[in-house]
């Protein structure tokens, strides 16, 4: 099966970072083997993720199907197969995604339009001048509340990503928040800590293993996995260059599957 | 993103609920008395293990802000 698969790395990677697509494996394959086949098939190195545990009953009979979500987490669709009205109804979502919510007052759309640029720092800040404001009380603190949470949310996964050795992905992270939390207090202060943990001296060999193996994962997206090809060779070498680090066991752990 | 702004949305689910339909659909159970979730519905949801290739997000909700597809395939 997994005829629809490579339908929906498509999509992720024609709507990219505005686009989530969760691979949910339903046929009770183990880690290993859900992991083995996504390397086969080179699906491993986009932004697509992969999991065995299903977030929902979809309530479909059959593999596969899909069911699209909308951004504030309302079933939009659901079928076998998604299709080309399914990228429409993702075009027009990642369109309303980019305006403030319906239910927001107009006094607040300006905070809510910089929150959806990234412009963190701007967002909380027009939004408490807003609530200053004892009718617009409720909605700027439900604002306030809502980009901290997401902000918040996204510092949480650097701080994973670099206690797991993803140090990358981490970098291009805080990147990308940039410098929209600057003057954003608490959040601020907690991306700095971040930054500084991941360029410390300790964490230099940590870096260095990690895009050594984003190069290789690159390759293999393009490529494909062969066990006894050049690419495997690489890992080898990697596994031995860069012994004790955590993306030197993520290079043993790939060399392990049975692909 | 407010939930509210749907005017369709059904209903919510507790935590709870969310955890224990998930274990009955992980054992390949149907949730009893349910034809799975429908357009409208709002849904959550915390992974209990590591997404692979997930870059640390740990539920539906760090997703929140884009839209998401759910992708139910198989390996065999």
């Amino acid at each position: 099966m997994g005829g629809a698969v490579p339908h929906a790395v498509k999509l992720q990677e024609e709507f990219g970072s505005e686009l989530q697509v969760v691979f949910v494996e339903a046929q009770s394959a183990t880690h290993e083997q859900m992991e083995a086949f996504a390397l086969k098939y080179k699906w491993l190195g986009n932004d697509a993720v992969w999991t065995k545990e299903r977030p929902f009953d979809s309530g479909l009979e059959g593999l596969p199907s899909f069911v699209l979500v909308g951004a504030d987490g309302t079933v939009l669709e659901k079928g076998r197969s998604s299709t080309s009205k399914t990228a429409e109804a993702i075009e027009n979502e990642i369109a309303a995604a980019r305006k403030p919510p319906a239910d927001a007052p107009k006094e607040l759309h300006k905070a809510w339009k910089h929150f959806q640029k990234g412009e963190v720092a701007k967002a909380l800040s027009e939004a408490r001048k807003r609530g200053e404001d004892e009718g617009l009380r409720d909605a700027a603190e439900t604002a306030v509340a809502t980009f901290e949470a997401h902000t918040g949310a996204r510092l949480g996964r650097v701080e994973w990503c670099i206690e797991n050795g993803y140090m990358v992905e981490a970098r291009a992270q805080l990147d990308d928040l940039g410098r929209d939390l600057k003057g954003a207090g608490e959040l601020e202060r907690r991306q700095a800590e971040l930054d500084s943990r991941l360029q410390s001296a300790d964490l230099a060999g940590e870096r260095e293993a990690a895009a050594a193996l984003e190069r290789v994962l690159v390759r293999l997206h393009a490529d494909g996995f062969d066990k006894k090809g050049k690419l495997a060779h690489q890992l080898e070498k990697l596994v031995e260059e860069h012994a004790g680090t955590k993306a030197a066991e993520r290079a043993r752990h790939l060399l392990s599957l049975n692909v | 993103m407010s939930t509210s702004t749907r005017a369709n949305t059904i209903r919510r689910w507790s935590p709870a609920g969310v955890a224990a339909l998930a274990a009955a659909t992980a054992l390949g159970l149907a949730a009893p008395g349910s034809s799975g979730v429908e357009v409208g519905q709002s849904v959550s949801y915390s992974f209990r293990a590591p997404l692979v290739n997930g870059k640390g997000a740990k539920s539906l909700e760090d997703f929140r802000g884009r839209p998401v597809l759910v992708e139910f395939w198989g390996t065999r």
